[in-house]
């Protein structure tokens, strides 16, 4: 906390002007700097909050393309396209604005495959799509939204975390997702995405993010992640926001307001601390909050370095109405009811666990007029799980 | 472990400076601190097993990093008095020494480096006179209040938000942590019930605020001291721990209500140095203490990598009473360290007696 020598020592600067991505407030400097991007040719892009700050009521164009929020991350290829990959789940907006008439080409990655086709769109697959925009001076959009028939009703979303040195049996947990997928929407509660929570990695190194972001292109719906302590760690890298996106995003998805945030160094960013009232507003039903160290310290004698930020992530989340906390970090499942609010813990994405037959899965929550949620396992090739119920039978949590 | 623990306590003798003499030959001493040693990395190696073997489970009385760090004091301990045996191997005893002083005032210094910010200085003012309550048995009545001497200051560092405060914060609080020691025979038992209880108001970016109140109840708090030689002593507690927090918004609190909470521990270790002819007729005596407390409650915790907050803070202090020939009692002046993440300096300033109602 203290930096009395340093303060004594040296001039005062901008905060992270001294790059420092093991802390989490010089990441949100990183993920936001990461979500605006100017190509060579002037074309500036900048991702927007989907639910948009309205100029003036009416058409798309009265949007405020004034800010930008971190709802993805752009990056600029070499002689490519520039590529957009949208961090939330569901409806997305991106502004580009130019000066003169040019061509853009883009590529948007974790986009909903049910979105209708968007405009300026030449292909495309999974849960990417390539556009080539012709435009003009001003601003432009590109604006992705779920059909209502959608958001009608029930939806469901699946949540885990904690991949660690287990990419392939996270791989087989993504194969079950289509399975998932195909039951839910026979239930009439059409799955909506993944949420991961934290810890994709073992060491914070960018082989370990691109193969779990290889696995993550053959998700049948869209997959938003945090990082967890093992994502970032690396100190002169921002090699999490980089690669993979926002670790602190917040967005709509039909009926709930779901709030997601970087805890990988056991706090908030104290900036993203005092936002929390604004992050929790909004007009939705529902209100779900992802982490990766579950702020209850009640059944985890680990985890937030700092518990006043718990605290009050706690107190701001239950303030404003929330009805679940998403949690990973400890590697196996566990619901905790006794806090101010529901909280389930689900590291069970493949890291070790090391019982001979390990819990892993994903947890299932169902959004309807009430939540409920219960844990769909994925046993392990070769395991003694494999005479486990098969997915359809989802179960309790709390084993 | 255990058994480890029970075997230092087998060679001791005589007890705590001020009340008894102290005894103990430097080869016993040697003994006592091979056993902390191999304590401290059974403790290590406990840990480590519990932790992986346990599958990251964390759960409320998981103790695997708590042993850890109980353990690397311990070790740590056994490599300072080995090395400071090599100088001293008498370790005579002293008729006073450096050790918890009746009443200290601490001050923790701030300042930042970013602009637009502002980390207050801290301070605390600890209240620990001590009773003798028979030849064998003390009271402390053991009390604390601490808090920011101005509001902590944090700036957006969004490029699109100008920098503009996000989150002002100001935290205050009090400790209560009466103990009761029994002293047996080259140990002392310990039974020391602890509240801790933490107020912060924060203002948010959108100017509204919150007024928080947490608590730490540990009313089964049970520590045991060891003698390792005349002047060094190795030390823990442990307890369960419930936690309870409420909030305002300026209108009503809610109910109060206890929820199982991590499990609380503490060790230490201290040395104690030989008295000091100091200019101006002073005399000196000093003590090394380093600390480790499984709690992460005041935010200071000791991360590295992607170990993130599975330690609580650990501590190194070095402090020195003076005293004026003649006098029973002394300033104590103190310099500590905290390991947390950026470091934590602790001044402290206190006067130190002999415990009331002692005869000498």
């Amino acid at each position: 906390m203290s930096l009395t020598f340093l303060a004594l020592l040296s001039c005062e600067q901008p905060e992270c002007a001294r790059p420092a991505y093991h802390r989490a407030e010089c990441r949100v400097q990183a993920e936001n700097v990461l979500a605006r991007l100017q190509t060579s040719e002037g074309v500036e892009l900048r991702f927007q909050d989907a639910r948009g700050s309205r100029v003036d009521s009416g058409s798309s164009d009265s949007w405020s393309a004034d800010s930008w929020s971190t709802t993805g991350m752009l990056r600029n290829q070499q002689d490519g396209p520039v590529i957009a990959r949208i961090a939330t789940l569901g409806n997305f907006r991106l502004s580009i604005q130019t000066e003169q008439s040019t061509t853009l080409s883009l590529v948007l990655d974790n986009v909903d495959p049910r979105i209708p086709p968007l405009e300026g769109e030449v292909s495309s697959s999974g849960l990417r799509r390539e556009l080539k925009l012709d435009l003009e001076p001003g601003v432009s959009w590109v604006v992705g939204e779920l059909p209502d028939s959608l958001c009608s009703g029930a939806f469901r979303l699946a949540a885990a975390g904690d991949i660690q040195t287990n990419p392939l049996q996270f791989r087989q947990i993504i194969d079950s997702l289509h399975t998932e997928a195909s039951q839910a929407v026979a239930a009439g509660e059409p799955l909506l995405g993944l949420v991961l929570l934290g810890d994709i990695s073992e060491h914070s190194e960018p082989d370990e993010l691109t193969q779990v972001l290889e696995l993550l292109a053959s998700s049948p719906v869209p997959v938003a992640v945090i990082p967890g302590n093992h994502d970032v760690y690396a100190s002169s890298d921002a090699v999490f926001n980089r690669l993979v996106g926002p670790g602190n995003l917040s967005f709509d998805l039909c009926s709930a307001r779901v709030a997601l945030f970087d805890t990988g160094s056991g706090s908030l960013a104290p900036s993203i601390e005092g936002r929390l009232p604004e992050i929790f507003d909004g007009q939705q039903p529902h209100l779900i909050a992802g982490v990766h160290h579950p702020p209850m310290p009640g059944n985890t004698s680990g985890g937030w370095s700092d518990e006043l930020s718990a605290a009050t992530l706690l107190a701001e989340f239950t303030q404003a109405g929330g009805e679940l906390i998403l949690a990973g970090h400890v590697h196996e499942r566990l619901e905790m009811l006794d806090g101010p609010v529901p909280q389930v813990v689900v590291g069970t994405l493949g890291a070790d666990q090391v019982e001979v037959d390990p819990d892993y899965g994903y947890l299932r929550v169902s959004v309807q007029e009430q939540l409920s949620w219960c844990f769909v396992p994925v046993s392990a090739s070769g395991s003694p799980g494999a005479s486990r119920p098969p997915p359809e039978d989802c179960l309790s949590v709390t084993p | 472990m255990l058994q480890l623990l029970l075997c230092l306590s087998a060679q001791a003798h005589e007890s705590e400076p001020g009340l008894k003499s102290y005894v103990l030959p430097p080869t016993e001493a040697a003994v006592m601190r091979r056993r902390l040693r191999w304590a401290g990395a059974a403790g290590i190696a406990a840990g480590g097993l519990w932790f992986f073997a346990a599958g990251d489970s964390l759960g409320a009385g998981d103790p695997a990093t708590l042993l850890t760090g109980v353990g690397l004091i311990a070790t740590t301990g056994a490599l300072i008095g080995g090395s400071y045996a090599v100088l001293d191997p008498r370790e005579p005893t002293m008729d006073w020494e450096a050790s918890g002083p009746p009443i200290r005032l601490n001050l923790s210094p701030g300042g930042t480096t970013t602009i637009g910010e502002n980390v207050p200085y801290g301070g605390s003012l600890e209240l620990a006179p001590r009773f003798t309550l028979g030849p064998d048995v003390q009271f402390i009545a053991q009390g604390a209040l601490r808090g920011d001497f101005g509001e902590r200051v944090e700036v957006d560092p969004r490029p699109q938000s100008d920098f503009a405060p996000a989150l002002t914060q100001r935290v205050w609080g009090a400790d209560l942590s009466p103990e009761l020691r029994w002293y047996l025979e080259g140990m002392d038992f310990r039974l020391r019930p602890t509240l801790l209880t933490r107020y912060s108001t924060t203002t948010f970016a959108n100017g509204s605020s919150r007024k928080l109140e947490r608590q730490a109840w540990m009313p089964l708090t049970v520590g045991v001291r060891f003698y390792i030689s005349a002047r060094q002593r190795f030390g823990l507690y442990l307890g369960p721990r419930w936690d309870s927090l409420r909030w305002s918004d300026g209108g009503e609190w809610q109910e109060r209500e206890l929820d199982f909470g991590p499990i609380y521990g503490q060790a230490f270790y201290s040395i104690n140095r030989p008295h000091m002819r100091l200019p101006g007729g002073w005399v000196g005596a000093s003590r090394l203490r380093i600390s480790y407390e499984q709690s992460n409650f005041d935010g200071q915790a000791f991360d590295f990598g992607a170990v993130v907050g599975f330690f609580g803070p650990a501590a190194a202090e070095y402090a020195m009473q003076l005293r004026r020939p003649g006098w029973d009692s002394g300033v104590q002046l103190g310099l500590g360290v905290s390991g947390t993440q950026g470091g934590q300096v602790n001044l402290s300033i206190g006067w130190n007696t002999q415990p009331f109602g002692v005869t000498q």
